[in-house]
């Protein structure tokens, strides 16, 4: 038995749901889920089970009631604040089984999938067929449309088509207590409240999601990306929130600093500017009637703000490899520094030039290379802060400077999140964005679903949501976790 | 018990509120808000303070060139158009009385012909400020168009209705104004004339922001809106036509021929299918393939419709002379088979113990019910 409660006649019990194959309980197999893309703060689950059903979902979620043990749904663990992080321990329910794409309607555009499918699956699925799903975030090549649902993801795209929550249409959960709840579906909601649009982004606090009906976006007849190459970073910036203040909004707005041109030129040898300060990838999409025009305002502007260069994507090939530059940013870190932190602060698209140079002198005050790679056009920044997690100290410096940034963004008039989610990196947060009230009321909306706080403790509220299951994240492996 | 529908407060801070909150909970009072500047709710009945938030009417903040505006909820729909017209931008939801306050819009949840290309008010609310049943001021989102800290309230404060609390302030993003919109419309002649031609714009070239349907003792028709520079709307007026000819009676004629147009015709469109004292309005909600078919039915009885027919949003005007009884428990099991849902603003009832998720969730916001 562990300190969770986790006992033997407890792992039997699941076994029998999910069967052994499905089960994992070794410590070296359990090591693939102390964390997710959030490496700082790391535990180990006691057991992990992998439903496919929800049937088996709901048995599991009974089963650790009745054993009194927290539970924690997981994806494909691609979250980058600690969203599926077994805080406490307990169990953790894997959805990746649950992966069924399991209807597709185009003539009503809508599709309906088990959470475990992989974002991108699902719009390789509908490919021929005019439509696609639109929520596209960087990792949608391994994501789950359960963990976007989870954290509401975004993704370049969203600056014109919205993020995860103008996607869903219903969804159908196993309650905290073990109930298969439905809410909205194909034709919307009735006259009750918008609880879909709740559940969306509540982090795996008010249940397991077991199936997901999603909207379907028409394609766009065609594109126009561009590549704008900048000398100076405020000049970037203010083109950014020139194109935004000039009424445009293109389908993504996305900045990449010279720190990540470089690193991407070496890993996908793309004829980046290496000596740029820093470049634009703009795309404008829809009738292809209107979209010269729309490149030729936008290249304007660009000019009109300093970049010295504008280069229009010369096929579907080249576009392909750009965005597969941009999608891959954070996995071409990793020829810069053998870990990093990302952070996940919005502002006010105008206060972005203000944002970028406080950026760059916190860089310079904690002696730590910060690149930026970052979804502009929402004024979603993604500041990179690289250390060496050996390094006890550098591993303070980054906390600090995160810290710093997140609360500039707050002084700005921004968040600490724009899609990642709260999790438990940015829990402290929680109360300097949010009143003693404010967070009261999210504590009673969290109650009405999760009475016990058995289902995702320690997660987004800073307030307690467990029966004295929050216990602190346990730091058995010092090598790994400096900081701790 | 006094009646005070005819008193009703003029409430000028969120504090003040707060007192009237705490007072009504403690006298056992209910609480309304009146949905216009200056009007007065509809008498519900009972103990009832009655708000006035036209008071709360200032523009917050409207950093333009970040596209988002926040202003108090006693401000009207159509003073906040106007403020972002005045820098080219607008809130792409239709309203049926621009004198409506903000908070009344959101509380209702209110759409029109545009939610096809445009969405509704779930998509532009990003921030917002209420007071609950509590008395506690709380707030959710912020200002900026890209937040997932903490729950997402703003969600469910859209279509609440005033079960969650007492929205004072709100913060939308904006989107530019279209240089150019048009409303083009076609006769057809029956309803599978109808969804024919629905069939065929679902795959359209052309990227409508408007998709509806009418139909009544009239006949049918075809409503469809673009938008965009004017060279992209010729364009597609142009593909239309090609991909509707074989299903619609005849060429298009325009019933709007800007954006300024655009905007009122559907206005227009919510404001004739408003309930009167000779009809109800039922608002059906279905799959968009069985939309004209569901129009059929209603028609067939004497009804008129008019269908938001690219969501399956039926807006249903049947006359008080029908068995309006018969049709309406025909045409719900007609949506339990083919899906779907019909509202009917007269089965509101309010009482009984609801035990309902929603219902639930409203009670975290409003425990004793203080709101009506």
């Amino acid at each position: 038995m562990t300190d969770h409660g986790v006992t033997d006649e407890l792992a039997d019990e699941l076994a029998r749901i999910v069967g052994r194959e499905r089960l994992l309980r070794s410590h070296d197999e359990l090591l693939v889920y102390e964390c997710d893309g959030y490496v700082v703060e790391k535990n180990v689950p006691d057991v992990v089970v992998f439903p496919s059903s929800a049937a088996e979902v709901q048995a599991i979620v009974r089963t650790c009631l009745k054993h009194r043990v927290p539970f924690v749904p997981r994806g494909a663990g691609t979250s980058l604040a600690g969203g599926c992080l077994p805080v406490g321990g307990g169990v953790m329910i894997a959805l990746t089984k649950m992966n069924r794409i399991l209807e597709i309607h185009l003539r009503d555009r809508y599709a309906v999938v088990q959470p475990g499918v992989v974002n991108l699956n699902l719009t390789r699925a509908l490919a021929g067929s005019g439509f696609h799903y639109a929520p596209d975030p960087s990792s949608q090549g391994a994501c789950t449309i359960g963990g976007n649902v989870g954290t509401n993801s975004g993704g370049p795209h969203t600056l014109k088509y919205g993020v995860t929550v103008n996607h869903i249409l219903g969804v159908e959960f196993v309650s905290p207590e073990g109930d298969l709840v439905t809410f909205g579906g194909p034709c919307g909601r009735g006259e009750e409240l918008d609880l879909t649009g709740l559940f969306v982004g509540s982090e795996g606090t008010f249940g397991i999601v077991t199936r997901i009906w999603v909207r379907l976006t028409r394609n766009p007849e065609g594109h126009r990306t561009m590549l704008a190459v900048f000398d100076s970073i405020d000049d970037t910036s203010q083109a950014i929130s020139g194109i935004i203040g000039a009424g445009i909004v293109p389908a993504a707005l996305e900045m990449m600093d010279q720190g990540i041109i470089a690193a991407l030129e070496d890993a996908f040898s793309f004829g980046f500017p290496l000596d740029a300060a820093a470049v634009l990838l703009i795309e404008v999409d829809g009738l292809d009637v209107g979209l010269d025009g729309e490149a030729a305002t936008i290249t304007e502007l660009c000019r009109s703000h300093g970049a010295r260069e504008v280069r229009l994507s010369q096929s579907e090939e080249e576009r392909a490899l750009l965005w597969k530059c941009r999608k891959q940013a954070f996995g071409a870190i990793g020829r810069l520094a053998p870990g990093y932190c990302t952070q996940d602060g919005v502002v006010p698209r105008t206060r972005l030039p203000e944002i970028l140079r406080f950026i760059s002198d916190v860089g310079q005050r904690h002696d730590l290379q910060i690149v930026n790679v970052f979804h502009a056009g929402d004024g979603n920044l993604h500041p990179i802060l690289m250390f060496d997690e050996r390094d006890r100290d550098q591993v303070q410096r980054v906390l600090t400077a995160s810290d710093e940034i997140l609360e500039k963004c707050i002084e700005l008039g921004g968040s600490v999140t724009g899609e990642h989610g709260i999790g438990v990196e940015k829990i402290s947060f929680m109360e300097r964005l949010f009143t003693q009230e404010d967070l009261a009321v999210m504590a009673d909306v969290r109650s009405v679903f999760n009475p016990h706080g058995h289902c995702s403790p320690g997660k987004l509220l800073p307030t307690a949501g467990a029966c004295g299951m929050e216990q602190p994240i346990l730091r058995e492996h010092p090598g790994r976790q400096a900081a701790m | 018990m006094s009646d005070r529908s005819r008193d009703p407060i003029r409430i000028s801070s969120v504090s003040q509120i707060v007192d009237v909150v705490k007072q009504a909970a403690q006298d056992g009072h209910t609480i309304s808000v009146s949905r216009s500047a200056g009007s007065v709710s509809p008498s519900t009945g009972g103990d009832t303070v009655r708000l006035d938030l036209s008071g709360l009417s200032a523009v917050v903040d409207y950093p333009a060139r970040d596209m988002t505006i926040t202003v108090q909820a006693g401000l009207t729909v159509g003073q906040l158009l106007d403020i972002a017209a005045a820098e080219q931008q607008q809130l792409p939801v239709d309203i049926a009385d621009p004198g409506m306050t903000v908070g009344a819009f959101v509380a209702a949840d209110q759409s029109g012909s545009r939610r096809y290309g445009c969405g509704t008010l779930r998509d532009y609310l990003i921030g917002m400020e209420a007071v609950d049943g509590q008395g506690r001021v709380f707030h959710a989102g912020g200002r900026v168009v890209k937040n997932v800290a903490g729950y997402d309230l703003c969600r469910l404060a859209v279509g609440s209705r005033g079960r969650i609390g007492i929205l004072t302030q709100l913060t939308f993003r904006l989107n530019p104004v279209p240089p150019h919109a048009a409303v083009l419309a076609w006769s057809l002649q029956n309803h599978q004339a109808a969804a024919d031609a629905l069939e065929r714009l679902n795959l359209s070239a052309a990227r409508p922001v408007i998709l509806d349907l009418k139909a009544g003792p009239d006949g049918w028709m075809l409503f469809v809106g673009i938008e965009g520079a004017p060279e992209v709307c010729d364009w597609q007026q142009g593909r239309l036509e090609e991909e509707l000819a074989g299903t619609a009676a005849g060429s298009s004629h325009p019933v709007a021929a800007s954006f300024a147009e655009s905007v009122a015709w559907c206005r227009q469109v919510l404001a004739g299918t408003e309930p009167s004292e000779s009809r109800s309005l039922w608002t059906i909600r279905t799959l968009p393939s069985t939309a004209a078919e569901c129009c059929d039915r209603i028609v067939s009885e004497g009804g008129i419709c008019h269908c938001h027919a690219g969501d399956g949003v039926v807006r249903a005007q049947v006359p008080h002379d029908i068995n309006r009884n018969g049709l309406k428990t025909e045409l719900r099991r007609w949506l339990d088979d083919h899906g779907g849902h019909l509202l009917d603003a007269a089965d509101r009832t309010g009482s009984g113990r609801d035990d309902s998720w929603s219902a639930r969730v409203a009670r975290a916001f409003d425990p004793s019910g203080l709101f009506v």
